[in-house]
């Protein structure tokens, strides 16, 4: 995840809004032109915001999930039109999550702990985050164990393939989940006190509120020229 | 007690008091009638043999058990003088401070700077006071505060939980096996933060299997067997415990080579893991491969036994055929659980097992006929990694490579893997290569020394480099 994470992020809360706001907003404009000129805007936007890498390493999966799935409803319904609107409405999802995935998760734990959000909220977070890398990492490594014990990705051995590679990922997922329970309890993360400090105070800055003036104007251009 | 320089206390740091657990009514006891004290100023190491409740009792002080995973407890738990028996591990975090095994799923953040700082925030320290303590903390661990977490070997991980928990300055401190991936480097430096802790006031309870490397930086010892403790009066009692690790050196040239590195680069993560390495494994030799946490020596180990393809340079491999590889070079993880899988330890070992009889043999020479009928997740690590290279032996393979096979084991455990190891060694000419960080390991199970530094390999030689490495780590540190 950390290859998505940008020099300078938005304010946390910023971007957590703007994206569920623009993935709205783009969802509305589906159907029409305009789209595409919110997918432009949003490209120049970004590019002066340094968030112009994050973009571009999110756009190929997407891309490609759109092509799939637009494929697919172009074979169905036999008509090329919705397939478009599909394929844009996946990389929608791309340009609106972008500032999100750009942001360092501890950013939006500190903005939480800030404003007092609750702790279990922040738990959330911190785990969901924490959890999916090491969950890829996880699957590697028992495919790489499967080989050392012999097995062979082969129809002639699912069954084994089954238990050597759901088992142990399942063994690994309870015991990676309660581990990271323990973890975080033993350093004192409790749901029920109250006070916590920051380490690093995340502030709202001059950038942060031209970034959200801009956003504004650009979803106002969009509606008004699109 | 009391003299010691700004910080008297009148009360133990751990009491202990008729402390009994089970995992379930009906399950036997794991731990009978524990009676044990701490005071401040103290440093205390436990030992035991694998799978007899020592992890049990560090997680009944933090009160993981029995407040998060259940079971049944009896007895007091008392900490700083506080009955702390019915508080939360959350809770019972204010006096003690827990540094647990498995590290790498332990760590949370990002960055290195970030996972220290979150029991500080926790704890609800000052900007100030955090910002002073991590860099303290991680100054004295050689750590990089700006390094992403995820990129760090197995040792250096270990080494940020216990710097994560040293900053949140409890007095209180509990490590369950500290030592097991660190390099000798490593060891002996947060053995000397130890005893500096202690001069000022800290208590720690160690829980450790190398016993014999940190003897004499303790104060006290103690023992656990079938769930009883036995706390020493006199500290060296607990030697008669730890058996006499046996050197098998011998001299001699290997011929036939197996494996052909050449210039072998492997980048990982934009980081280069390993680089221009040339090395040759003959056939028949044991090849310890050493280096400080970091080093590439696990990364080393995987693109040997074709886990990782190397992004430059060439493997050549002689006499094995490649559509068999993975049936006659047999690798142990670092972590057992990822390679243990079916629903009993005798069918774990059966599942590629070359024969009833072989198999049979190793059920024997592994000591592994009582859990036969057990599920190998239910066993304890350091039984775990036995069952691990039973398995693996159990394929008869003519290469092991085993990473870091001494965590987790006691001295008798890993007599008796060395014992199987060397006999096949001796008789069918297996191949062994170790990466560890374990003098008594090195010293004992090797015929050459590759030593790396880096990425890089920076010297080979026989038996004796391995003294030199280890001495040599010793005298950089001072």
């Amino acid at each position: 995840m950390e290859t998505f994470h940008v020099k300078k992020p938005i304010y946390p809360l910023v971007s957590f809004l703007f994206s569920i706001i623009i993935f709205a907003f783009g969802l509305f404009l589906a159907k029409e032109i305009a789209l595409i000129y919110l997918f432009l805007g949003l490209t120049l936007l970004y590019s002066a915001f340094g968030h112009l890498k994050t973009l571009l390493k999110l756009l190929p999966p997407f891309a490609l999930i759109g092509l799939l799935v637009g494929s697919g409803v172009w074979l169905t319904s036999g008509d090329y039109l919705p397939a478009i609107q599909t394929f844009g409405r996946i990389l929608l999802l791309a340009f609106s999550s972008t500032p999100m995935v750009g942001t360092p998760p501890i950013n939006l734990l500190r903005v939480f702990a800030q404003w007092g959000f609750p702790k279990v909220l922040s738990l959330g977070v911190l785990i969901t985050l924490r959890f999916i890398p090491l969950l890829i990492a996880e699957m590697k490594q028992i495919v790489h164990a499967m080989k050392t014990r012999g097995i062979r990705f082969g129809v002639k051995e699912r069954r084994t393939l089954y238990r050597g590679f759901m088992i142990p990922l399942l063994i690994r997922i309870v015991g990676m989940s309660d581990t990271m329970a323990i973890s975080v309890e033993t350093r004192g993360f409790s749901v029920e006190e109250k006070k916590q400090s920051v380490y690093r105070r995340i502030r709202f800055s001059l950038r942060d509120f031209i970034y959200t003036i801009l956003t504004i104007l650009l979803m106002i251009g969009v509606l008004i020229y699109g | 007690m009391d003299k010691i320089k700004g910080f008297a206390k009148k009360s133990s740091a751990i009491e202990l008091c008729n402390l009994s657990f089970r995992f379930a009514n009906e399950s036997p006891p794991v731990l009978k009638n524990i009676n044990l004290t701490l005071q401040y100023g103290e440093i205390m190491v436990l030992g035991g043999l694998s799978g007899e409740g020592k992890s049990t009792l560090v997680s009944m002080i933090s009160g993981i058990l029995p407040h998060m995973m259940g079971g049944i407890a009896e007895g007091q738990v008392h900490l700083d003088g506080q009955d702390v028996t019915n508080l939360k591990p959350g809770e019972r975090s204010r006096y003690l401070g827990s540094v647990l095994q498995n590290a790498e799923n332990q760590i949370i953040h990002q960055k290195v700077e970030d996972e220290l700082a979150f029991g500080c925030e926790n704890r609800n320290f000052s900007p100030e006071i955090i910002e002073e303590e991590i860099h303290e903390k991680a100054g004295l661990l050689h750590l990089n505060l700006s390094s992403q977490t995820r990129k760090l070997s197995g040792g250096e991980m270990q080494r940020v939980i216990t710097a994560a928990i040293l900053c949140m300055k409890q007095r209180i401190l509990l490590f369950d096996e500290p030592f097991a991936h660190l390099d000798f480097d490593g060891m002996k430096t947060l053995l000397s933060l130890l005893n500096r802790l202690k001069n000022k006031g800290y208590a720690i309870l160690i829980v450790e299997h190398r016993i014999e490397e940190i003897f004499d930086q303790v104060d006290r010892t103690a023992w656990l067997e079938q769930g009883n403790l036995e706390v020493f009066e006199e500290k060296k009692e607990i030697l008669k415990h730890l058996p006499v690790f046996q050197t098998y050196r011998r001299t001699g040239q290997f011929l036939n080579p197996l494996i052909v590195f050449q210039n072998v680069t492997m980048e990982l993560d934009r980081h280069e893991a390993l680089n221009d390495v040339d090395l040759t494994l003959y056939h028949g030799e044991r090849l310890m491969i050493l280096g400080d946490n970091g080093s590439g020596k696990t990364t080393l180990l995987k693109v040997m036994g074709r886990l990782l393809k190397p992004t430059g340079g060439r493997v050549c491999v002689k006499g094995i055929n490649e559509k068999e590889w993975f049936n006659q070079v047999g690798m142990i993880f670092q972590n057992p659980n990822y390679q243990l899988f079916m629903p009993t330890v005798y069918e774990e070992i059966a599942l590629k097992g070359k024969g009833e009889k072989l198999i049979r043999e190793i059920i024997e020479a592994f000591q592994l006929k009582e859990l036969l009928d057990r599920h190998p997740q239910s066993l304890s690590e350091g039984q775990k990694r036995r069952l691990t290279i039973a398995a693996v032996m159990a394929m008869d393979p003519e290469i092991v490579l085993l990473d870091e096979p001494t965590v987790g084991q006691d001295g008798r455990g890993l007599e008796m893997i060395a014992e199987y190891l060397l006999k096949q060694n001796r008789e069918k000419q297996i191949t062994i290569v170790t990466a560890t960080h374990d003098q008594r390991w090195a010293k004992s199970m090797a015929d050459r020394i590759l030593w790396i530094k880096d990425g890089s390999v920076y010297k080979v030689g026989n038996a004796a480099l391995g003294d030199n490495f280890f001495r040599q780590t010793e005298k950089n540190r001072e």
